[in-house]
């Protein structure tokens, strides 16, 4: 199967869960509280090479909810994970010689480094435009916002030490928490709260920041790589859905070599579904060409293959709750 | 044995269990049972909830007080109050006329020297209260609220902070009292970690809090923000007298060494330091960004 699904034990424990897990246990709760219902137990995680699967993990932030654990869990979990991504990566990472570079090589290792979230690019003529999108299945919103803050805080970690002259700015899709004082201690960069999806902007000029200290001979070819990991369900079928824009379930069901009866199975299993996944690209396109690129309705109901104007603006409303004239105001 | 004793408070649980046991059997065994109509219901239930809340009371004191001498007066006070409690209520069901029509009055002995007891426990609690206060001193002002305590330093947390700096706005309103605000950084924080864990990282937070605390003055109120920041309050004080006690407490930082589980020195921590005087009203969050603006401002100068 070229996809990790939600029950698939094919990510690594050691990277999120157990350190997830000693955290928890530093704060004063068992860790069989934290795994109950996951089927795992605290020293199977330890064990050399343990696998988990995004249930699990979800799971665990589910059982983490009954606890008063400290508004900062998330941001030293991305601290903890920035140090073992370090340690495993850094061969590939720490001597690309600018931000491009490591751009570049975060989106080959994406699925090593982090592989909640699947990155979809937008490109304009002054910036980069990266969104976030769930790349195995999608989850309850504290979970993501969970997810959200850990790899802020790994990404932010990793700028301020590596490239500390650079200036990304960040989107985060829900309000301000009250908690705001985390976000402005781990994270140097300009955030703005209460988006319509997650990612972040870079700007051109940015690219050729030059990373401290990298050596771009010393830097480690992606062949010494064994085998990189599979990409999520979602990931693997939004990057079928961006190059079909126009593909139905019968054809992205014929594409994964299942029946369009497994694939709904499948859909509701991953808590989506097959127009909910094709909604959020075209709701992310049309975003990016009103605000970024100053289009029109007509355009971006053309390029977005609506046959007209009336239905576009319906169904932009029923994607973000507003209608694309608000949302140019805004 | 062993198991007895990693159980807290192992001695006052068989206390209060061998209590109640013997309540209950010496009760049932002298005692006669009344006949149905004779049994008042509503009554029993009451006295039974009486006596079902007093061990409640009596189990989360066990639960959640350390060991010592209020403890232990407490629990011997309310073990005793649940034994009268326990006999009034078994009263409802049995009968001791048999034996002496007046005892069945002596249940409410136990209870009365229960509250003796529990008075000097009281007592005991209120001394020690006064002396946790004065230890507190410097972590809070005027104000407790234990949801606003950071898990790892035990400081205050920026919420905390946050309340108290609106309470120095009021009194600077009221009052025209300036007051000034200073933030600490730990210096290559991340690198600390990276290097001896999140563990040892941890540790050093709590050490660097309790430094902190211990530099500045008994009317001065220190709280974590967060990560590797601080956050101290200096109320009704002049930027110079701040700036001052802040500068001392990063050249006490130097001289502070780390140590590692085999006792090797690890190294000596560095703080950054921002400090600002407030003399008009402005916004919590207005205060928190100017001072961690000032602090990379300070930081880059260094």
């Amino acid at each position: 199967m070229p996809y990790i699904e939600i029950g698939h034990e094919a990510l690594s424990t050691n990277q999120l869960l157990l350190p997830l897990i000693e955290l928890v246990k530093q704060r004063g709760v068992h860790p069989d509280k934290a795994l109950k219902g996951t089927k795992l137990f605290y020293d199977d995680l330890k064990k050399q090479g343990h696998r988990s699967s995004f249930k699990q993990l979800v799971q665990v932030l589910q059982n983490m909810t009954h606890y008063h654990l400290g508004q900062d869990l998330s941001f030293v979990l991305g601290q903890h994970m920035l140090h073992n991504i370090s340690a495993q990566y850094a061969p590939y990472l720490f001597h690309c010689a600018n931000l491009k570079s490591v751009l570049v090589t975060c989106n080959q290792l994406q699925n090593c480094i982090f592989p909640y979230f699947n990155a979809r690019i937008f490109r304009k003529k002054q910036t980069l435009h990266f969104v976030l999108n769930p790349a195995i299945s999608q989850i309850q919103p504290f979970a993501n916002q969970f997810l959200l803050e850990v790899w802020l805080s790994m990404v932010c970690g990793f700028l301020k030490w590596r490239l500390p002259d650079t200036t990304i700015s960040f989107q985060l899709p829900f309000p301000e928490p009250e908690y705001a004082e985390q976000f402005r201690a781990f994270c140097h960069q300009p955030l703005t709260f209460s988006q319509h999806f997650a990612g972040f902007v870079v700007h051109h000029s940015m690219m050729n920041t030059q990373q401290h200290a990298a050596i771009e001979a010393l830097k480690a070819p992606f062949c010494q790589l064994q085998s990189l990991p599979r990409a999520g369900f979602l990931s693997h079928i939004e990057s079928y859905l961006i190059a079909h824009p126009k593909a139905s379930q019968d054809d992205l069901a014929n594409y994964l070599s299942i029946s369009t009866a497994t694939l709904k199975r499948k859909f509701a299993l991953h808590n989506c579904q097959f127009g909910c996944v094709k909604d959020r690209l075209l709701s992310q396109k049309a975003v990016f060409c009103i605000q970024q690129q100053g289009y029109s309705n007509a355009q971006v109901a053309k390029l977005l293959h609506f046959n007209d104007l009336p239905n576009f603006r319906r169904t932009f409303k029923r994607w973000l709750g507003i209608t694309p004239s608000e949302l140019r105001k805004v | 044995m062993n198991a007895s004793k990693n159980i807290k408070h192992s001695k006052l649980w068989l206390l209060l269990t061998v209590t109640v046991s013997i309540t209950i059997s010496t009760a049932i065994t002298v005692g006669q049972w009344k006949s149905q109509d004779q049994i008042e219901i509503l009554d029993a239930v009451g006295e039974g909830g009486l006596a079902i809340m007093s061990l409640i009371w009596l189990v989360a004191t066990l639960l959640s007080r350390p060991a010592g001498r209020v403890t232990t007066a407490l629990s011997c006070g309310l073990t005793l109050m649940h034994t009268s409690l326990l006999l009034d209520c078994l009263d409802e069901f049995l009968t001791f006329d048999h034996i002496h029509p007046t005892l069945s009055s002596l249940e409410a002995f136990p209870a009365f020297l229960g509250m003796i007891v529990m008075s000097f426990a009281m007592y005991w609690w209120y001394q020690e209260q006064t002396y946790l206060n004065l230890t507190l001193l410097k972590k809070e002002r005027h104000f407790r609220e234990h949801t606003f305590t950071d898990y790892v330093t035990g400081l205050y947390s920026a919420r905390y902070m946050e309340k108290q700096i609106n309470n120095e706005f009021g009194m600077l309103e009221s009052k025209d009292k300036p007051f000034c605000v200073a933030m600490f950084d730990l210096n290559a924080y991340s690198q600390f970690c990276f290097k001896y864990g999140i563990a040892k990282g941890e540790e050093l937070l709590r050490n660097t809090g309790q430094l902190i605390t211990l530099h500045t003055r008994g009317c001065d109120l220190t709280c974590r923000y967060a990560g590797d920041k601080f956050v101290v309050l200096f109320p009704d004080t002049s930027y110079k007298t701040a700036h001052t006690i802040t500068a001392r407490v990063c050249e006490a930082a130097k001289k502070h060494y780390q140590y590692d589980d085999d006792l090797t020195t690890i190294n000596a921590m560095t703080l950054s330091t921002a400090c600002i005087e407030i003399s008009s009203r402005t916004t919590n969050s207005g205060v928190f960004e100017q001072l961690i603006s000032l602090l990379q401002q300070n930081k880059q100068a260094a």
